[in-house]
């Protein structure tokens, strides 16, 4: 029987994580993720989830400790914020490259300096390159079913990729929200127990992560490409799988909103795109030919998703809510990812960027307005008329 | 119309305050006000040493007052004064 | 000509005044019975914090909102209420030396929680320019009805609040305001709140001191 619950995208992931019964939780505090160890501790004090807590000395402790909890072969969990997930760097790509599936989840915050508790993607994004699957969530619901799609896809015997359930910090991990809380039978039904097939275990003991020559490495590596890749078909079958059990219908990687005769579309994730959607219906009716699209996966890029939908549009305004300096195109990183997914596309569109939403500001209509109306200039001119744009700073309308 | 953000100083470098930073003022923090005693007191300034905000002013000829710019009402020096010469009054009972 | 909308014109937006720590619980549970009343009368809600205050700094002035619309809200992600229908102080000396009316909307009404009458309020009520929009100030002594403050971090940190909503001050100063307000009938606070008697009580002995053209007790009887 689903519970009708209100509370924030944190608490629905900490609903997720006692549905699925996890075994271990890392925790140290970084607002926002702080919401999670204060909710995990709570459940675990008044005996409504059984898992282990450690709490560590600092976020790289953190990954560590998830990293080895999982290699004995425990369903494990983090998360973090802000710098808090810099300061893990180290552990990323040992934890991909050992196949070690556990589950991090991810109140965004802007990184120093100085001190910002305000949502922005750079600090997930920053860590792209370590072999993570990861996305955004824009609501709490999603969170919810994120979290549960993406202990399927991760721990599935022919993945076996840690992953991020990322969401804005304060917007979707403050904010309370209606959500549902799906039924543990369905839950069951959906997710196996965790059994990995290589585990730390003294009676079959294993070496994890040992010394290798060169020569090694490229097909240790070439594994690690063709795992992720594999990932993406992965992805279509466990979000149709999750549609048909739990009754909500998620695009797998590009959610197309008002689609239908927009020449022109915002590509952008997280939740900003829901004010986006509520815009985008003003900008209808005021005859902008405009629509937008979600991402909901960065890691495994949907590169084919994208592809198919491309020329359907002649200019696509990709909003960046984080930083890349120096980035080719002046823009974040979405901009670069978009760029490239669709270069050889034929009759592909102009892709322009826009930089909003930094330091936790909110993206307001008005300035949805602004972006829409540019990106109609660039509709005119039929060419960039600027690569990038930082919105309030070198905004041409 | 473009939002206009304020003026930030290079890389967040601020001045360091030397006597009072008149960037937090948190005299509007305060809920209740600290009065002294004067036939009470003593000088013994442990409301002046324990002040976390440096909000006791200790001037020998004058005594001990309280800079009420800054001073938040936290309590510290009513609650450690040996002589009870300090009362904690709501901020709303004075006219000012 | 870049596109101006009017977007959620009918949505009330309450801001709830508190001081950070020792009674930032009290401003979010007014936000969130008001909320929560408003949602049984079949309206959309939204109840929050305000998240760059950093009210883990004890004695701060902090906020908490609630919104409540006839349509779906679709400001969601907006998340500082930029047009105050109706502004309560959870603690009387907010009423000096903050900034609660800017942003104020013409007929908007103050509640103070404070044993004082009104009217010995009015010394501190600014900025003057602000009070033409004023449709009256409200106090309600909430203290003598809650039972005791509560003292909480944890809705702070955005994780799941289990005390009681409005077990303290903040069942008595949201009947007050509502009935001050009129934006949530006092069936459906009742029906939200834990402590409905101090609800009940905050609705009847709130004091309400209407003003007019920025002036108390200004205005025209009819006759």
């Amino acid at each position: 029987m689903t519970t009708k619950k209100r509370s924030t995208g944190l608490t629905a992931v900490c609903d997720a994580w006692q549905l699925v019964d996890i075994d271990v939780t890392a925790s140290f505090p970084i607002r926002p993720y702080t919401a999670v160890m204060a909710e995990v501790a709570k459940r675990i004090a008044n005996g409504q989830m059984k898992c282990e807590m450690v709490h560590a000395e600092g976020e790289h402790g953190q990954f560590s400790i998830a990293h080895g909890a999982s290699m004995a072969g425990a369903r494990a969990t983090t998360g973090s914020s802000g710098v808090g997930l810099t300061y893990a760097a180290e552990v990323y790509s040992p934890i991909a490259g050992g196949r070690c599936p556990i589950q991090a989840v991810v109140g965004d915050r802007t990184l120093d300096p100085p001190g910002d508790f305000g949502s922005e993607h750079t600090d997930c994004l920053t860590m792209r390159d370590n072999g993570w699957i990861f996305g955004w969530a824009q609501d709490a619901q999603e969170a919810l079913d994120n979290s549960l799609m993406y202990f399927r896809i991760g721990e599935d015997p022919d993945i076996m990729l840690p992953q991020i359930v990322a969401m804005d910090g304060y917007f979707v991990t403050h904010i309370t929200q209606d959500y549902e809380v799906p039924d543990q039978d369905l839950v069951d039904r959906f997710l196996p127990p965790f059994k990995p097939k290589f585990r730390l275990d003294v009676n079959n003991p294993v070496i994890m992560g040992p010394q290798i020559t060169p020569e090694m490495g490229p097909p240790l590596e070439w594994d690690r490409n063709v795992v992720m890749q594999r990932a993406k078909g992965k992805i279509v079958e466990v979000t149709e799988e999750f549609g048909r059990l739990f009754g909500r219908h998620y695009a797998p990687f590009v959610e197309e909103y008002m689609t239908e005769g927009a020449e022109m579309v915002f590509l952008l994730q997280g939740a900003h795109a829901v004010t986006c959607k509520s815009a985008v219906k003003y900008l209808r009716e005021a005859g902008y030919p405009v629509g937008m699209l979600r991402l909901r996966w960065l890691r495994p890029f949907p590169d084919e998703a994208l592809q198919a939908i491309a020329s359907k549009f002649k200019v696509i305004g990709v909003i960046d809510t984080n930083t890349s300096y120096g980035a080719a195109g002046g823009g974040g990183v979405l901009l670069v990812e978009t760029r490239a997914a669709i270069s050889e596309t034929p009759d592909k569109p102009i892709v322009q960027g826009f930089t909003s939403g930094l330091g936790g500001e909110v993206i307001s209509h008005d300035e949805f307005f602004r972006m829409a109306e540019m990106m109609r200039k660039t509709l005119e001119a039929g060419q960039l008329v600027q690569s990038s744009t930082w919105v309030n700073f070198n905004d041409y309308v | 119309m473009a939002k206009s953000y304020p003026e930030v100083p290079f890389a967040a470098i601020v001045p360091c305050p030397t006597v009072e930073n008149d960037k937090m003022v948190t005299g509007n923090w305060r809920s209740v006000r600290p009065v002294v005693d004067m036939e009470a007191c003593t000088s013994c300034k442990l409301c002046w040493l324990l002040c976390p905000d440096a909000s006791v002013v200790y001037d020998e000829a004058e005594g001990i007052s309280f800079n009420l710019k800054y001073c938040k009402g936290c309590g510290i020096c009513s609650s450690v004064c040996p002589v009870d010469a300090i009362r904690d009054v709501p901020e709303l009972d004075f006219i000012d | 000509m870049t596109l101006s909308v009017e977007v959620d014109p009918n949505m009330v937006e309450i801001t709830v005044w508190t001081r950070g720590v020792t009674l930032a619980k009290e401003a979010r549970d007014v936000a969130t019975l008001l909320a929560a009343a408003g949602a049984s009368e079949g309206k959309y809600t939204q109840s929050f914090d305000n998240y760059v205050d950093l009210p883990d700094r004890i004695g701060v002035a902090c906020k908490s909102y609630a919104r409540i619309s006839p349509e779906p809200i679709q400001t969601f992600y907006e998340y500082e209420n930029g047009h105050h229908d109706v502004i309560v102080l959870a603690e009387e000396t907010l009423i000096k030396g903050q900034r609660y009316l800017d942003g104020a909307k013409p007929e908007c009404v103050v509640v103070v929680n404070s044993a004082r009458e009104p009217e010995a309020l009015l010394r501190w009520f600014e900025p003057a320019e602000s009070l033409p929009l004023v449709k009256a100030l409200a106090c309600i002594d909430a203290n003598s009805f809650g039972a005791g403050v509560t003292l909480t971090f944890d809705g702070t940190e955005g994780a799941s609040d289990d005390t009681k909503i409005g077990a303290g001050v903040g069942a008595a100063v949201a009947g007050a305001a509502a009935k001050a307000s009129g934006c949530v009938k006092l069936e459906s606070l009742l029906a939200a709140a834990d402590n409905k008697k101090a609800v009940q009580e905050g609705w009847d002995q709130v004091r309400v001191l209407p003003f007019c053209d920025g002036k108390p007790n200004a205005c025209e009887t009819p006759s």
